[in-house]
């Protein structure tokens, strides 16, 4: 066998991939071929420093963070689809209550996670920012989102001996949420309270929702 | 070779890991993980992001992409962690996830592009853009990354990590006979780079 001929089939030979007859012969020509058997030893040794390689490299940055985010945005929509699917027997007006307060904790981490950084959640509330009216004094607009949700609780007092304990205890879940979201506009506010797109986002979207809120709850006690 | 590619195949149960501080520390974090506490997932991520992102990045040759499937990858374990599959080990577990997205990703820019030719001036220039990733220090991880997407892919299954052939055929959609070809064409092109 000429070298032209080995050299192809040196891969096969150091996989061990090659018959014992081809071996043999390959092993032959490289016992009485120097180049070829250079060639061998070069090609063992970039196996063997293949596998060597170490196992692990650090990541350039921290992806903990992105990975975290991800993961409470995903809880969070699982929340509202595991809440839409138990407020499927609720009466209409309480369904509809429940859902708008888990989507406003929802809108409200995603402004908060715009607020640090997350360009798409920024430009989906901007429009809505845009839209509306807005109030700019935020605190004012938080104590207004707490009125709302002292209306809701009254109202779920008021109907709370024709509800059921799985109704009941769904509303308590998504008042829990608002108190939530009412401590993160807080935080938002402590952490940089001279953001006026921040501010004017939260506004808008706090403005809808509570006038929404307010309906809701006048609706109940007509029921 | 067997026990190097036996090493991909193994399992993942944790009853299975052997015992230590930092298979007990990987116990208790998967424990709480599976409970739904983030904070020890995080302990997960801490423990094996950096094989993760180490086969990403060689099996995509882009720091951007790797970032991007490492993330995807300890977002899919989370989704899969309450289903643990009994008789595989957590790491294992993991980077087969992440082969997967990452083979995933190559099936697809195969499906758009055009066949890979083999031809001189192809391989010289493969050659070239290898040893330029490779310099100043002739480094084996630098120069994988300048290689064809499809050479680096079958090297890094083969060689780096252990697959057969079958394997990363069934991985990638090559034809076993493409994947062989790929390994010899990407040691060719290696030896070549990191000549002096």
């Amino acid at each position: 066998m000429s070298c032209d001929e080995i050299v192809p089939r040196l891969d096969e030979r150091v996989d061990g991939s090659l018959s014992r007859e081809e071996d043999a012969a390959l092993g032959i020509h490289l016992a009485g071929c120097p180049a070829c058997r250079d060639e061998e030893r070069r090609l063992r040794e970039l196996i063997a420093a293949a596998r060597a390689l170490p196992p692990a490299i650090p990541p350039g940055r921290d992806l903990w963070p992105g990975i975290e985010a991800r993961l409470a945005a995903d809880a969070r929509v699982a929340s509202i689809r595991r809440g839409k699917r138990a407020l499927s027997g609720l009466p209409g007006w309480l369904a509809a209550a429940a859902i708008l307060i888990a989507a406003a904790g929802l809108s409200l981490y995603m402004l908060r996670l715009g607020g640090e950084g997350g360009q798409s959640a920024i430009g989906g509330a901007t429009s809505v920012a845009a839209r509306g009216g807005v109030p700019n004094d935020l605190r004012e607009m938080t104590a207004e989102f707490r009125g709302a949700r002292r209306e809701m609780r009254s109202a779920l007092d008021e109907h709370r001996d024709t509800l059921s304990p799985a109704t009941v205890a769904t509303v308590e879940e998504n008042l829990r949420i608002i108190d939530a979201a009412v401590g993160q506009i807080e935080a938002a506010l402590a952490r940089d309270p001279g953001n006026q797109e921040l501010r004017q986002m939260l506004a808008a979207t706090r403005h809808q929702e509570t006038a929404m809120l307010r309906q809701v709850a006048r609706a109940a006690v007509r029921h | 070779m067997a026990s190097h590619a036996g090493a991909v195949r193994e399992g993942w149960t944790v009853s299975a890991l052997p015992a230590g501080g930092h298979d007990e520390q990987e116990e208790r974090l998967l424990a709480g993980a599976r409970a739904g506490d983030r904070s020890a997932f995080e302990g997960i991520y801490r423990l094996h992001a950096g094989r993760i992102y180490a086969i990403c990045q060689r099996l995509t040759g882009s720091a951007t992409e790797a970032e991007d499937l490492t993330q995807e990858t300890f977002l899919r374990a989370w989704q899969r962690l309450p289903e643990p599959e009994p008789d595989r080990r957590l790491g294992a577990w993991l980077r087969r996830v992440a082969v997967n997205l990452a083979c995933d990703g190559f099936r697809a820019r195969r499906s758009r592009g055009t066949p890979e030719l083999f031809d001189d001036r192809i391989e010289a220039r493969a050659v070239r853009q290898a040893g330029r990733a490779a310099q100043p220090r002739g480094d084996l991880d630098e120069a994988i990354l300048g290689l064809p997407d499809g050479a680096r892919t079958a090297f890094v299954l083969f060689d780096v990590y252990g697959y057969r052939h079958e394997e990363i055929a069934a991985l990638t959609g090559m034809a076993v006979g493409t994947s062989k070809a790929q390994v010899h064409r990407a040691r060719r092109l290696l030896r070549r780079a990191l000549e002096p």
